[in-house]
């Protein structure tokens, strides 16, 4: 702790040293936005290939039941009649699970959080370009910008307006702010 | 080398391995019925692995293990990991296994409303084709002779029984509701041991004392703030003013952070 001229005030010393702020910047940006990263990259993909398959699943399977409910009109065999009851309960189990796990809407919201990690991520320049004392000048700020991303994020599902979250600008032992997303 | 065999005055260098590595889930199969089929039993309560597979967890879930920081590591650092191991983890661990828990237990039932909706249908139909073929083949049980279609519109009624118990239990139960909930304690615990190993508000105070006593609090704060939640709501006459009661959970699921499970997430 030291003495500022100017000001008189006592200066507090950082609360990490740049070769800590370094090492707790990689960490992080390991082990919280490249997990996130790679997280949202899975989602995406899953929920993308599941929401198209199904649609093509969905309209075979109209497809097939017009052409048979249309035969069995002049087949006369019950088994025909027996498969136009048949289809359509399968296309309603097929409906049934695309609302159920909602592909398309969830592949949406994990792109739009993908894509804000990613601008969250600029808070931080190219490491190849930071000066010396810049991991600790830049660090809060990644990690405040990402935070704030992924609550965004669970914010988007409803989520965090059941429990308030842990709010930094008031001390540990008021109530915090409920989040209102961003 | 280990945290505690750390010299004081080594200078952190770069971890080596920085690189996420390939998950197994990339090389599964993306069909939805192959990797979110539910589970049928996953534990409700967490029990702590031995140390060489908790480590593999910690990493698995995004977490710091000493392992990965190797000989970067420096005693400021592995106080804090040390802390957080102690304070905040097993909150967390325990917070991820409940919504897993239910997250499955939710998936579980809505499984079963589909598959007994197809089933149900299915079998009418089949009842429906052996009438109009005719085929009144009789088979002796136990308790007299039966016709097919007798058994299969016993075999309907049981679906349709067994669907209803299914209702019940889910009304009841409200895994949706209780999935949320725990998912979003492990979220928010989550992400205050990021803030708290960033130091960043409210952990950014010079004394580890005061430090690790505020992480605490918090961590007290989140688990203590969705019980009162589920207080209000079970007993509307005794919520207090200044706390607002909390929105009905939205239809779309949240999706679980873990990503080495089928449906764990």
């Amino acid at each position: 702790m030291s003495l500022t001229p100017s000001t008189g005030q006592l200066q507090q010393p950082p609360l990490l040293s740049e070769e800590e702020a370094r090492l707790r910047t990689q960490l992080y940006i390991r082990q919280r936005i490249n997990y996130q990263d790679s997280f949202h990259r899975r989602r995406i993909a899953e929920f993308t290939f599941n929401s198209e398959k199904m649609l093509w699943v969905s309209a075979g399977l109209m497809g097939i039941s017009t052409v048979i409910s249309s035969y069995s009109v002049v087949a006369d065999k019950a088994v025909f009649a027996f498969l136009t009851t048949l289809l359509p309960a399968f296309a309603a189990a097929v409906s049934a699970f695309r609302s159920l796990y909602q592909w398309q809407r969830q592949a949406s919201i994990y792109e739009d959080t993908w894509l804000a990690l990613q601008q969250a991520r600029l808070a931080m320049p190219d490491e190849d370009y930071l000066e010396p004392g810049e991991y600790s000048r830049y660090f809060p700020q990644l990690v405040l910008q990402t935070e704030e991303v992924l609550r965004g994020e669970a914010s988007q599902w409803g989520q965090m307006e059941q429990v308030r979250p842990v709010s930094p600008a008031t001390p540990p032992s008021a109530p915090s702010a409920p989040d209102t997303g961003s | 080398m280990t945290i505690s065999q750390t010299p004081d005055q080594e200078a952190p260098a770069v971890p080596a391995n920085m690189i996420v590595p390939p998950d197994e889930e990339d090389r599964r199969s993306k069909w939805f019925f192959m990797r979110r089929v539910p589970l049928r039993h996953i534990p409700r309560e967490w029990t702590r692995p031995p140390d060489n597979q908790y480590e593999h967890d910690l990493l698995d879930e995004g977490f710091v293990a000493p392992s990965l920081v190797g000989d970067a590591m420096t005693p400021e650092l592995a106080a804090d990991i040390r802390e957080l191991d102690q304070h905040l983890l097993p909150h967390f661990w325990r917070m991820n296994q409940q919504a897993k828990f239910y997250q499955n237990r939710f998936y579980q039932y809505q499984w079963a409303f589909i598959l007994a909706a197809l089933l149900t249908t299915a079998l009418a139909a089949v009842n429906v084709l052996l009438y109009a073929q005719g085929w009144t083949g009789r088979q002796g049980t136990i308790v007299g002779t039966l016709q097919w279609t007798e058994v299969l519109g016993f075999l309907t009624a049981v679906i349709s029984g067994i669907a209803a118990s299914v209702s019940f239990l889910d009304a009841n139960q409200t895994p949706q509701k209780r999935w949320y909930k725990a998912r979003v304690q492990a979220e928010m615990l989550r992400s205050m041991y990021f803030l708290f190993l960033a130091r960043q508000a409210p952990f950014n105070v010079h004394s580890q004392r005061e430090r690790v006593q505020r992480m605490r609090e918090k961590v007290i704060e989140i688990l203590r703030e969705t019980r009162l939640t589920e207080r209000q709501q079970e007993e509307p006459g005794t919520v207090p003013e200044s706390l607002t009661p909390a929105p009905t959970p939205p239809s779309t699921p949240p999706i679980s952070r873990h990503s080495f499970t089928p449906d764990a997430d």
